[in-house]
């Protein structure tokens, strides 16, 4: 596969990624086309060796924190998703919550509710520690009033 | 509460607003070329990003904050507010501070573990029950009794559960029916010593709906009422009395039924309010957020006035339960009554910077590492190394409960509602 066909094949489902974790289009865009960018100039070595969308994943959520960092930027409450839900209110009222988290906060909820991925792995992509993983799902968790099932995830 | 199935959904819808991907490689394509004219300084940034970064992480993720609590339904009732005597009663009461001297709060004094300084509040109960479902505390029923959702996996299956430090024995109260629900069976949950009242979620060919349910201490579970569209959102519920009260999250507005049955009856005059303690309301839902947004004001909604909060300035995420507010600010936590007297300043506690939380039972306050008692000034140190939680505690935040893993398997437990009132 060549790198054109990846991002044709696979564009998509990072832009719905990048639209997660960063909560706006234009910030999804950037974050995406940089990540990309990034994945070009490795795309040999990463078809190669390695799981290119894997890859180029792990650059976005490492990618997202430090940009966020970097530009401190607020995207509070106004950038809610357009269109219809199933319960409107309720994931109207969340999708703003999340956007008041810290970024690092919220790449920890994007990882582990979309991504559906174990703390452990979480840990490996955003170079920290499993328990700091927790700690950031603990406190965003708290702040979005969400109950976990605590005693079910990541314990061992 | 809200469940982890609600997030997925939240995330998940919201990926469906993502932007179309037509212009992706050419976008990339005209980055890669920005990129080569300004290689050399956007190396240097990238570095300096790695640096930053690093630091702030350490600052962000330090493992002594407890975040937390809200309002207070259980609470010591202050002279703040008559009996509620039903919906609709004349305007007579006006909404005045307990008397108390301003400036009295005890300065802060060093912390005590938990179970030696409250031991007849502190309990520590097996995680999961004889069947194997994970236990969650709700909120203190007594100072002896401790409301539990017991759970299968996903929610899908609960029971309501009162457990007894005393004898150390649960008994079940109540089974949350099935019919037609296929979302979490027990989300927003309240109490008195006598009813209990919970709400369960559910989806039906594409529209959710949420049903509010009551059973006596112990009983059979009745449905009250079933609505779907933007009032399915509770904020904020309690049982008082024969009646059940809540709160809509997303456009305010508090509601009031029999626990007989009957019609939901929306308050008038509640218009933009959200339940705090009833009959008190202010503008602001009560439980934790995120919010940076200020109580403006508290209402009596059943004596019908309103009494403006005086909001310090720079004060963000300022929540009141009766008499105690507290909020955050740019050098760190404050604590105030909600007419601006008593200010005490908890910059050194750990308090949260980012979640607006009213002092729990109007008593106390979750800080880094503990609980801050505004009556005594002691503090309490949790020694918990995943953090604690609050429990919905009679509404969502309403925090009479704290909990957290003691040792594998077993649940340290803070009944704030049995801890002794102040000398």
């Amino acid at each position: 596969m060549e790198f054109e066909d990846f991002v044709r094949a696979r564009g998509s489902a990072l832009l719905r990624y990048g639209y997660v974790l960063t909560g706006n289009a234009d910030d999804a865009a950037d974050l995406v086309q940089e990540a990309l960018l990034k994945l070009s100039d490795a795309w040999r070595r990463v078809r190669n060796k390695d799981n290119p969308e894997s890859y180029v994943r792990t650059i976005m959520a490492r990618q997202h924190v430090s940009w966020w960092r970097r530009r401190r930027r607020e995207h509070l409450t106004d950038d809610v998703p357009e269109g219809s839900y199933t319960d409107e209110h309720a994931f109207g009222e969340l999708w703003k919550e999340l956007a008041a988290l810290p970024r690092g906060q919220r790449a920890v909820i994007v990882l582990r509710y979309y991504e559906d991925l174990p703390d452990q792995e979480i840990a490996q992509i955003l170079g920290i520690s499993r328990g700091t993983v927790r700690s950031q799902a603990f406190h965003a968790l708290n702040a979005l009033r969400v109950k976990p099932a605590v005693f079910e995830r990541g314990r061992t | 509460m809200r469940t982890e199935d609600e997030l997925v959904g939240a995330l998940r819808s919201a990926a469906d607003r993502a932007p179309g991907d037509e212009s992706l490689l050419a976008a990339v394509a005209r980055r890669r070329r920005r990129r080569n004219r300004q290689r050399v300084s956007a190396l240097a940034a990238a570095a300096a990003v790695v640096v930053l970064g690093m630091g702030v992480r350490a600052v962000v993720w330090g493992p002594a904050e407890v975040d937390s609590v809200a309002p207070a339904f259980l609470a010591t009732r202050s002279p703040l507010v008559p009996p509620p005597t039903g919906v609709g009663s004349p305007p007579t009461v006006t909404v005045t501070p307990p008397p108390q001297p301003v400036g009295t709060v005890p300065p802060p004094t060093a912390s005590v573990p938990v179970e030696e300084l409250w031991p007849g509040a502190y309990l520590s109960m097996p995680a999961r029950d004889a069947d194997g479902r994970t236990r969650r505390p709700i909120m203190g029923i007594s100072t002896s009794e401790v409301l539990l959702v017991a759970s299968g996996p996903g929610e899908k299956s609960s029971r309501l559960e009162v457990y007894d430090s005393v004898t150390g024995e649960t008994r079940e109260v109540t089974t949350p029916r099935t019919d037609e629900m296929n979302g979490p069976l027990v989300q927003v949950a309240a109490a008195d010593a006598e009813n209990l009242v919970w709400t369960s979620y559910s989806e039906k060919d594409g529209t959710g709906f949420r049903q509010i349910w009551t059973a006596p201490l112990p009983g059979e579970a009745k449905l009250l009422a079933t609505f779907s569209g933007p009032g399915t959102d509770i904020d904020m519920m309690q049982v008082d009395g024969d009646h059940v009260t809540w709160s809509e999250r997303s456009r305010g507005g508090v509601w009031r039924m029999p626990l007989a049955g009957g019609t939901p009856q929306r308050l008038p005059g509640s218009d933009g309010l959200h339940l705090v303690d009833w009959p008190v309301a202010g503008d602001v839902a009560a439980d934790p957020g995120p919010s940076v947004r200020n109580q403006t004001l508290i209402a009596d909604l059943d004596g019908g006035t309103k009494t403006a909060v005086a909001v310090p300035p720079g004060a963000k995420g300022l929540r009141c339960a009766r008499t105690w507010c507290t909020g955050h600010d740019d050098k760190g936590g404050f604590l105030q009554r909600f007419d601006g007297t008593a200010v005490t300043r908890l910059d050194a506690l750990g308090v949260s910077k980012t979640l607006a939380q009213a002092p729990a039972l109007d008593r106390f306050v979750y800080v880094g590492g503990g609980v801050y008692d505004i009556a005594t000034g002691k503090v309490a140190s949790i020694d918990a190394v995943d953090g604690a939680w609050f429990a919905d505690g009679g509404a969502p935040g309403s925090g009479s409960i704290l909990y957290w893993e003691n040792e594998r398997g077993t649940l340290g437990v803070l009944n704030l509602a049995a801890v002794p009132p102040a000398q």
